[in-house]
């Protein structure tokens, strides 16, 4: 489907934008020791070669889920989520740009990010013994992972009159500079809008009021799954 | 290009189902149609027909259109007004009166004098009950209300808006509902994963 939005997309195991938000890299902190993979940060390996507790890595985001669920690793909060990004985001969420290179680096993934950063919060109450006193501190506590989701609701909300508005204009004004503030997600979300408008716009203007004959529409079907099965036998045949 | 739901051109075709009354100067017998019998038409009397059958026979010059009260300059002016006075939807004159009023105003020029004036105040209409619509679902989103009531509204207005309302509602709870299910422990989350996994399969993109 062209035109998929966040909710069709995000834990997709086949989708194209949900793997990119994946490839996302988390400054992580190892609370285990791993045997022979030293060579994954080498300034810090031990002399046999041993991965060792309290190594700070950037790990990306498909490889920390699972080793935080198992507690061989915390992680610290991306700088796009902590308490200054939460208040720039709180006082205009409309003029934020949500790319690289910007100051709290919000990443274009912000929300599907946020998505997949809550649920790893720690639960306070039976956190793990395991995790040292310094390690705790740095990572999500529930009651701040509630704060960043709340910062991520008020967000959208506010973000998606913007998104309305701008789907609402002819295709071509929406200037280059628009576009690069937005969340992937919400360009989505945009460009679902427009497609809507345009079609709408397009009936009435009355551009494509051309009915195909029927017999004109039968050939062109006919010559799509020609151009199909010819295909299919070319890639069997090589 | 299709956006998933109803297009305009899918409603303009629902919209041709309308019962309309014509003039014909022709005689015909009864039509047996699946959906119930039309006519007999006899010349100069008023029958009822279906909107497409009536644009068939305008092609042909078998009849004249007797133009729907609703589609006259006054009645379009007064909607016009009443559109700009309320806060809220008003009264339309029909579920598909944008669409009949489209095929009406391409297919019988001689019947309508003041056509331009008149697709104009249509294009108001629509503009002033669009604006209105965009108003209220800002509202809707900004205050997350967990339900409007909407009265009033036609398919053809809700085109415009209703894949970028919807997907954007379904990210919102997505957004509102993250992490809720695991905030127990790990084994809880274990299982949303799966959980998580089969609906993807259900929905192969």
């Amino acid at each position: 489907m062209k035109n998929a939005s966040l909710a069709l997309t995000h834990g997709n195991y086949l989708s194209l934008s949900d793997i990119m938000v994946t490839e996302e890299k988390l400054l992580c902190t190892l609370t285990t020791d791993f045997h022979g993979l030293g060579y994954i940060q080498p300034s810090t390996r031990s002399e046999n070669g041993d991965l060792v507790e309290g190594t700070v890595l950037d790990l990306p985001l498909w490889m920390v889920n699972p080793m935080k669920r198992n507690q061989w690793l915390e992680f610290q909060l991306p700088t796009a989520y902590q308490e200054e990004a939460r208040r720039i985001l709180c006082a205009d969420p409309g003029i934020v740009e949500f790319r690289q290179g910007s100051r709290c680096r919000f990443s274009q993934n912000h929300y599907p990010l946020g998505l997949y950063i809550i649920p790893l919060a720690d639960n306070i109450n039976n956190s793990s013994l395991l995790a040292t006193q310094i390690v705790k501190k740095k990572s999500l506590t529930l009651e701040e992972a509630k704060e960043v989701r709340s910062s991520l609701v008020s967000t959208f909300q506010l973000r998606f009159r913007q998104i309305m508005d701008w789907s609402n204009k002819t295709c071509h004004d929406t200037s280059a500079h628009d576009l690069k503030r937005l969340d992937r997600s919400e360009r989505q979300l945009l460009e679902i809008g427009k497609a809507e408008q345009n079609s709408l716009i397009s009936w009435n203007q009355r551009k494509k009021s051309k009915i195909l004959k029927p017999s004109t529409a039968i050939k062109n079907a006919r010559l799509m799954t020609d151009y199909a099965d010819s295909r299919k036998r070319a890639r069997i045949e090589v | 290009m299709s956006t998933g739901t109803f297009d305009p051109d899918e409603l303009e075709f629902l919209a041709e189902d309308i019962f309309v009354t014509i003039i014909p100067n022709v005689k015909f017998p009864i039509f047996y149609m699946l959906s119930g019998d039309i006519g007999p038409m006899e010349p100069n009397i008023p029958v009822e027909v279906p909107l497409w059958l009536a644009v068939h026979m305008r092609q042909r010059r078998q009849c004249r259109l007797v133009v729907p009260e609703w589609l006259s300059l006054e009645a379009l002016m007064e909607q016009k007004d009443r559109e700009l006075k309320l806060d809220l939807f008003g009264e339309v004159p029909g579920p598909f009166y944008v669409e009949m009023s489209q095929i009406i105003l391409d297919n019988f020029t001689e019947e309508i004098p003041d056509s331009n004036k008149i697709r104009r105040l249509v294009k108001d209409i629509i503009d002033i009950r669009l604006s209105k619509l965009r108003g209220t679902v800002g509202l809707h989103v900004k205050k997350s209300e967990m339900y409007a009531v909407v009265n009033n509204i036609t398919q053809i207005e809700l085109c415009s808006l209703r894949n970028l309302l919807t997907r954007g509602m379904d990210q919102l709870d997505m957004l509102k509902n993250a992490g809720l299910h695991n905030a127990g422990g790990a084994s809880q989350s274990f299982s949303d994963d799966s959980s998580a996994l089969e609906v993807s399969s259900m929905n192969p993109s």
